[in-house]
């Protein structure tokens, strides 16, 4: 017989203890996922940040850095092509060790319900803006079979949105083999299925990660050119 | 068992408290639980919502059945049999107790004795479990005829009782037999016994209070400054002395060699007989259920969180009496708690020790504040400085010392007596401070009485301070402090500068006491203020403390509408009707003049009054035909006495004042000379409204007065059931002939016009 409901942590499944606070009582009383352990290996991007692509900047040395932006993205916006395209990447958490097992876990070995973890901060992010789209990157239709599911589209639904998913992938080859050259320099790898749809919008773009941001932007690219007025993207993890 | 989510019964009792406040103001309360529920319709799961929902409706259909249902309101004859419930309370020649009916319902019996020696034989018999044959009639209590008046009626009933008997014969009484609740009550009765025996009188009723919740004795005085300081709360049993004693038990017995298992089930039985034998009041009752709870489910290794053993309690009492929430204690007692639960992480983080006792002491004045203000407009400043004193002293100090003695007095006397003087003099020493701090000018605050909506304001400025506290301590602590002060400020912004004025006349019996307030600060007068006629009275028959009707109606009155200082107090003349109470007043506000009129031979107790008034540095002003002054729409035209007029009712300070629009006539106890006096100087005078000259005697009122003056209301301040027989009928037809409409406060309560730059309406309290 037990009084009080049992919440297991997704992660660790231990015990989650909830503390009856003035916060807790009055605002936090919807679902926890992780305890507290787990809670604090996750962390949070907080303070200086790169504007553009929300790369935490506190420990970055001076020579990556570029003003209010980092030196990644003084290079992509530098060049004609890219000038402007992604408007600005919001990235919740640094991929730390933790965060890159918990992706590895969510996407790789398919455990869904993690995407659930993030759903409130996802949430808090769409409150604060305002997007017409959502976009979730795709995968290749070989990477969907194998995997299940689009791990885009999973964070994007479980946080309550309704991603549409007007792009398709060209190319299938993994981006994690590539080089930051190559990836940059890749031919067109995305395809706008429904140009119609994008006309004048301000699309949200939805991704696990930024790594080089390469992925992002080639979508973000494609977006613009099929007539989208403003691009932005949400990542979890800022690599 | 269905496991729950944590604080689950906390929510149930928010849903209650919800429906409670949608059954007093509908609008205020559904449009408020409508939000929150949109707005943490996602926060807390469609489950939970819905059986908050449900909970909702449910309460909210039970209160408009309980409360809505009121019972006869005629007065109903009877000669029956009751059971005595209490020990009477005896009072001069009044005597109180609770008694049942074969009914199940319990009434509150009261008596006067017709002699001496029926006293000693009634207060010899009565007990719990006396059957008594009586002749009365059973009669609805009263309601408050003063705005924010003493709800008598909603006193009774958070206590369950719903009806009075008003007992002319007690014909004759029988022992009966001893319920196992009996027994208690009488143990507790032997045990304060022992406590008076053993303490000197004047620690005595505090140790009673201590251990048996029995405050009837305390010193008013004292209790006063207790109040004043704002830690009375320690001479309630409380969570504080139910926890002192439980552990004390659970030590003393593991101690002993019991294991813990037997501890416990001595505890759980121990625990409902201590809230009998502690006297009953809700905050004994909660703090023993939820103690209880706790123990129970600890035999299991079960915790139950504290916060639902809160919300299972408070459900339990509400389902018991409904009425319970609107007990004041009742109310002080859950919401501390409440909030020192919830500020447990709070708590938790402040080192050291003594910075944890501050806190404490701070959640829990933040968490009375607002119902303080609500119930005695007023709360103590000194109160969250002194708690942290008070409190540690007496729950270390005190209390397990008085439970020590307690029990070596009633098993080994011998070794009780140091503890006895330790107590004694540890507690002569703490009154000795409190009731000279209680003297400090700035313990108390008035703010006056909240409304409803600003009740609420409170407590979410409150409870987003906490969470900011909780949080963001460093970061936000601008912010966090603005919550905590801003709803202060609203508040006095509200009493102080809201654009209405108001003239009340106060129903204080027989004898005129009269508010005006004018719109945005310009001022406040008190015309007169009330007072009893004291006659003497055999020793037996005397009550503890006679009615002073400045003291118990004026002043909360006044502090209910957040005054501290009358600008003008206007005493007409020297009857104790009107000024008896003026000393009272002196002490308890601020007064920027007194008027009083230009008369000679002025008798004995106005020149006391005048006297008392020079001595607190008060300036006196004397007044007569042909003063004036105004201040922003409102004019005032002092018509009477005449300069060195001989004192006495016709010399009464007659104002001719022009007020919200209408032409008023404040006469005092002006009569027919008086009357025929201004119709010859003021030949064109007419008003709208007439204070009706002394309560309507045969001696005012005259018909060619009021031929002149054609007043359209009239106003008679007079005390119900009065020795004098006022109003007359005499005058109430010649009023009636001149086509004004009456307002007695004898029938209507107080009578209050308010008004808006020059348009108002009255409304009396009772509507008949």
């Amino acid at each position: 017989m037990d009084i009080y409901e049992k919440n297991r942590c997704f992660l660790c499944q231990g015990n989650i203890k909830r503390e009856i606070s003035w916060v807790g009582f009055f605002l936090n009383q919807g679902e926890f996922y992780l305890c507290e352990k787990c809670e604090k290996k996750l962390e949070k991007i907080r303070g200086e940040k790169c504007s553009l692509c929300s790369r935490p900047m506190e420990k970055l040395p001076a020579k990556f850095k570029k003003e209010a932006i980092c030196y990644d993205c003084y290079l992509w916006e530098k060049e004609e092509k890219w000038r402007g395209v992604l408007e600005k990447n919001i990235s919740l958490y640094v991929y730390n060790e933790f965060m890159a097992e918990l992706i590895a876990r969510f996407k790789y070995r398919g455990d869904y319900v993690l995407a659930k973890i993030f759903a409130a901060d996802i949430k808090g992010v769409l409150q604060r803006n305002e997007f017409d789209l959502i976009v979730p990157i795709p995968l290749s239709n070989e990477r969907l079979f194998e995997r299940g599911f689009n791990q885009a589209e999973a964070l994007a639904r479980e946080a309550g949105m309704h991603p549409v998913s007007i792009l398709s992938r060209i190319h299938s080859e993994k981006q994690a083999k590539k080089s930051r050259q190559e990836r940059i320099h890749l031919p067109e790898v995305f395809s706008v299925t429904n140009p119609i749809q994008v006309k004048e919008k301000t699309v949200l773009l939805i991704d696990d990660i930024y790594t080089t941001g390469s992925t992002l932007r080639h979508a973000a690219y494609v977006l613009k050119k099929a007539g989208a007025k403003r691009v932005q993207s949400l990542t979890i993890a800022r690599g | 068992m269905v496991a729950i989510l944590y604080g689950f019964f906390a929510y149930l009792g928010l849903s209650a408290l919800f429906a409670f406040l949608t059954y007093h103001s509908t609008s205020i309360g559904f449009f408020i639980s409508l939000f929150l529920g949109i707005y943490f319709r996602k926060k807390i799961g469609k489950n939970l919502l819905s059986y908050l929902v449900l909970s909702y409706f449910f309460w909210l259909g039970l209160f408009y059945v309980t409360f809505t249902n009121e019972p006869i309101t005629d007065p109903k004859l009877m000669e029956t049999i009751v059971t005595v419930r209490t020990y009477p309370v005896i009072d001069g020649n009044e005597m109180e107790t609770v008694v049942s009916m074969d009914d199940g319902h319990l009434y509150l019996l009261k008596y006067y004795f017709r002699s001496k020696t029926e006293k000693e034989k009634w207060e010899q018999i009565l007990e719990p479990g006396t059957f008594c044959k009586v002749h009365g009639e059973i009669t609805i209590p009263r309601e408050p005829s003063n705005p924010n008046g003493f709800h008598y009626r909603r006193y009774l009933q958070s206590r369950n009782i719903h009806y009075l008997f008003n007992v002319a014969r007690m014909q004759s009484c029988v022992k009966g037999k001893d319920s196992i609740i009996d027994r208690i009550r009488l143990l507790r009765k032997q045990g304060i016994q022992v406590i008076e025996e053993a303490y000197p009188d004047t620690v005595s009723p505090i140790v009673s209070a201590l251990l048996f919740g029995e405050k009837e004795k305390i010193d008013s005085d004292l209790l006063q400054s207790y109040r004043q300081l704002g830690i009375a709360h320690l001479l309630a049993i409380s969570g504080l002395h139910v926890s002192v004693l439980t552990a004390g038990i659970y030590y003393v017995l593991l101690r002993i060699g019991f294991t813990r298992e037997t501890t416990r089930n001595i505890l759980l039985l121990f625990l409902p007989v201590y809230a009998l034998l502690a006297g009953g009041a809700p905050s004994v009752n909660r703090a023993v259920m939820m103690a209880w709870m706790i123990i129970f489910f600890s035999k299991w290794k079960k915790a139950i969180h504290p916060i639902d053993a809160l919300g299972i309690s408070f459900l339990f009492f509400l389902l018991y009496n409904p009425y319970i929430l609107y007990h004041v204690g009742f109310q002080l007692s859950y919401a501390v708690s409440f909030s020192l639960i919830l500020s447990s992480s709070i708590i938790r983080q402040r080192r050291p020790w003594y910075v944890k006792i501050a806190f404490v002491s701070m959640v829990a004045q933040f968490g009375s504040i607002p119902i303080l203000l609500f119930h005695f407009y007023e709360f103590s400043l000194l109160g969250i400085i002194l708690n942290i004193f008070y409190v540690p002293f007496y729950s270390v100090v005190i209390l397990p010392l008085s439970f020590t003695s307690f029990f070596l007095l009633l098993f080994i006397p011998f070794f009780a007596t140091p503890f006895v003087f330790i107590v004694s003099f540890s507690l002569k020493i703490a009154n000795g401070f409190a009731q000279r701090f209680a003297d400090f000018p700035l313990a108390t605050w008035t703010l006056g009485k909240p409304p409803l909506l600003m009740l609420l304001l409170f407590y979410l400025f409150f409870i987003i301070g906490f969470m900011l506290m909780e949080k963001d301590w460093k970061r936000k602590r601008g912010m966090m402090i603005l919550c905590f002060f801003l709803p202060f400020l609203l508040q006095i912004g509200y009493v102080k500068f809201h654009p209405f004025g108001e003239v009340t006349f106060i129903d204080v019996g027989q004898g005129d006491s009269i508010w005006i307030r004018l719109p945005f600060h310009q001022g406040n007068y008190l015309i007169d203020t009330g007072g009893y006629i004291p006659f003497e009275e055999e020793e037996w028959k005397r009550k503890k403390e006679s009615f002073d009707p400045g003291k118990r109606i004026v002043i909360p009155f006044l502090k209910s509408k957040g005054v501290t200082k009358i600008d003008k107090l206007i005493l007409t003349h020297g009857d104790q009707d009107h000024i008896g109470s003026a000393k009272n007043i002196f002490s308890e506000l601020k007064v920027g003049e007194l008027i009083v009129g230009k008369t000679s031979k002025k008798r004995e107790l106005e020149r006391e009054v005048i006297r008392f008034a020079l001595q607190k540095k008060i300036p006196v002003k004397e007044v007569s035909r042909g003063i004036r002054w105004h201040i922003g729409n409102g004019q005032f035209f002092i018509l009477a006495p005449k300069m060195y007029a001989p004192s006495g009712n016709d010399s009464s300070v007659v104002i001719y004042a022009h007020i919200g629009g209408l032409d008023w006539l404040f006469t005092g106890d002006l009569e027919r000379d008086g009357e025929m006096d201004l119709t010859k100087n003021f030949p064109t005078m007419q008003v709208d409204v007439l204070k009706v000259g002394h309560h309507g005697s045969n001696t005012s009122t005259e018909a060619a007065f009021l031929q002149q003056i054609r007043p359209k209301i009239a106003v008679i301040s007079v005390g119900k059931n009065n020795l004098y027989g006022h109003p007359h009928e005499r005058v109430l037809e010649d009023l009636e002939k001149a086509g004004a409409t009456i307002y007695r406060t004898d029938i209507h309560g107080a009578v209050t016009f308010r008004y808006f730059m020059t348009k108002g309406y009255f409304s009396p309290m009772l509507k008949k």
